[in-house]
């Protein structure tokens, strides 16, 4: 049975947004598999907790985490995450209070998961495969699982030459990274071992992938005794590739037409750039000598805003629309256009591909029916107009959302030919979205 | 089309990315929206100084744009002194009506490695700021030479 007051995909109005459900569930196992679920729901249920706590007056509060043998700092106000403790004079610290039995990550997972229709996609399915895995299964036993398939596929790039590490390497994130079998934060080091095994030609005879790190180590120390020249030429190598990487894909989430795509985009991003420090790090504590163009900073926090990006974006799936458009225009009054556009979508805040912040932007600014011009029903017509050329499924929840929106704003107006035109529109993506979920592409 | 201040900082911003976190050394901070205005200006200071001389900026205004490089440089960002909206938007002003006269074409290659020279202050490795340094120069150069809004 679904729980009454978890929340439903866009505040139950899925039915009326054609492929609110598929992105939803996607979007929300991206963020459910970024690491532990157990600490998720910690970090999803601490968040709740504490965010509307002030700290005393002239000081800057810093929340304290524990998660294993790791201490963190938080701050909401203004928003920073650190591992070494703040020691300003302003600065004001407070160990985090123990989770209530609140909304977790895994808790909104579910709620989505009861309550969603037949998944329109393969891709879909497959996610929700995960989801039942992760909700349902011991999730230290899921992920093993997940490790053994990548081993699989893994032996299988030993098996073959140093030229086709690359294709293995795409369908180690196509099967365990992309369709969610393994947890993200231990998928990157395992694919950065996969990567120096094969490139060095050195391979463990058994290998966890689940907990690379100690086999990382031991690949790297063995190797500069043996094959300096080799493993300074692969660190630095596969180090600049995953920063290039990291902002090409980062990069590439901005500029997707959907959530969809985005959030797949984000997904090797975060990789990309975790791969890049776990390589600063061995490079450094081996002393490898490799030139590597960027700092543990600069990768440290491309990581996080990709990870930020996918955790902030999960509000926009379990908010009603009118609700998420709300808190936009909020923001939009207090900081004007340019940095609400830039806290929706940009580098160092990911949370929704560029073209949609400009749409959820004009539609913020279209709330108050004295203040709607035509300029912002252009820029909403103009988007539409742009997402008509997009292919269907990448997009569809970005085209009903517009056309949703432009409705009711000729509604407000009173303009009914325009409304029924919208409303025409959306009723058809409804029934080509139904069409295809009942007869799925092959 | 011109683009407003506000837009081309979110350009110059977008185009640096995550880069943009060159100045810290090990320890992460918080960029606040006046580091990021700070930084954004900085950078168009560079490219468009490098490109007209200071003496195409009025006397008030090149002081601060001086002083805005200079702390960029020296990696002291954010200060409230450079977070004034109206800098940018007279400095693109400026530098719109100069770059009619100026020889920018021949002045641009210099220009750009002025910028790149700045980012390396900033604390970027050598050949990432050189690209950024290219592209922003193309974004800046374009931006003067469009028609007017």
């Amino acid at each position: 049975m679904a729980d009454e007051r978890a929340p439903e995909v866009f505040g139950g109005q899925a039915r009326t947004f054609p492929g609110s459900d598929d992105a939803a569930l996607r979007w929300l196992m991206s963020a459910a598999t970024l690491s532990d679920l157990k600490w998720l729901d910690r970090l999803w249920s601490f968040t709740e907790a504490t965010s509307g706590l002030r700290a005393p007056h002239g000081r800057r509060l810093w929340w304290r985490l524990r998660y294993g043998r790791c201490t963190f700092f938080i701050c909401h106000e203004p928003g920073e995450f650190r591992t070494v403790e703040p020691r300003e004079p302003h600065d004001f610290i407070e160990d985090a209070p123990e989770p209530t039995n609140g909304l977790g990550l895994s808790t909104l997972v579910k709620s989505v998961v009861e309550r969603i229709q037949i998944p329109a996609w393969d891709e879909d399915s497959l996610a929700l495969q995960a989801a039942a895995r992760v909700l349902t299964e011991d999730p230290e036993g899921a992920a093993a699982r997940g490790f053994d398939e990548f081993g699989t596929i893994a032996e299988t790039a030993r098996a073959n030459p140093v030229e086709q590490l690359q294709p293995a390497i795409e369908s180690l994130q196509r099967h365990c990274l992309m369709q969610f079998k393994t947890p993200a934060d231990r998928f990157s080091p395992a694919l950065t071992l996969v990567l120096l095994q094969g490139t060095l030609g050195q391979w463990f005879d058994r290998c966890d992938y689940g907990d690379s790190f100690p086999l990382l180590e031991e690949l790297v120390k063995r190797a500069r005794r043996d094959d300096p020249t080799g493993i300074k030429q692969a660190i630095g190598d596969y180090g600049n590739n995953g920063y290039d990487a990291g902002k090409h894909w980062l990069s590439g989430a901005l500029a997707a037409p959907g959530a969809v795509p985005a959030v797949r985009r984000l997904l090797i991003a975060h990789d990309s750039f975790r791969r890049a420090e776990h390589l600063r790090q061995l490079n450094d504590r081996f002393e490898c000598g490799a030139v590597l163009k960027y700092s543990e900073t600069v990768v440290n926090e491309g990581a996080t805003c990709a990870l930020s990006g996918v955790l902030t974006g999960v509000e926009f799936f379990v908010t009603s629309p009118d609700e998420y458009v709300e808190r936009v225009r909020q923001h939009l009054s207090v900081r004007g256009r340019a940095s609400t556009l830039r806290t929706l979508a940009s580098p160092l805040s990911p949370t929704h591909p560029k073209i949609f912040a400009m749409a959820l932007v004009a539609a913020a600014e279209a709330i108050n029916p004295e203040s709607i011009d035509k300029h912002t029903t252009s820029v909403l017509i103009g988007l539409s107009r742009f997402y008509d050329q997009e292919p269907y499924p990448e997009a569809i929840l970005e085209m009903s959302w517009i056309d949703h929106r432009l409705m009711k704003i000729f509604r407000q107006r009173g303009q009914t030919h325009e409304e029924e035109r919208y409303r025409t529109r959306l009723a058809a993506r409804v029934a080509m979205d139904l069409h295809f979920r009942n007869n799925p592409p092959r | 089309m011109e683009h407003s201040s506000d837009q081309l900082e979110t350009a110059v911003l977008d185009e640096l990315g995550i880069d943009v976190y060159s100045a810290y050394e090990s320890e992460r901070y918080f960029l606040s929206p006046e580091a990021l205005h700070h930084i954004a200006l900085a950078l168009i200071a560079e490219f468009f100084v490098g490109l007209l001389g200071v003496e195409a900026f009025g006397a008030a205004l090149r002081e601060k744009l001086v002083g805005c490089m200079r702390t960029f440089r020296a990696r002291e960002i954010g200060t409230a002194s450079y977070s004034d909206a109206g800098l940018m938007t007279e400095l693109l002003t400026d530098a719109r009506r100069a770059s009619g006269s100026a020889d920018v074409l021949n002045r641009e290659p210099e220009a750009t490695r002025e910028l790149a020279a700045a980012l390396v202050h900033f604390g970027m490795d050598p050949a990432v700021a050189q690209q950024h340094a290219h592209r922003l120069a193309a974004l800046l150069l374009d931006e003067v030479r469009r028609p007017p809004q």
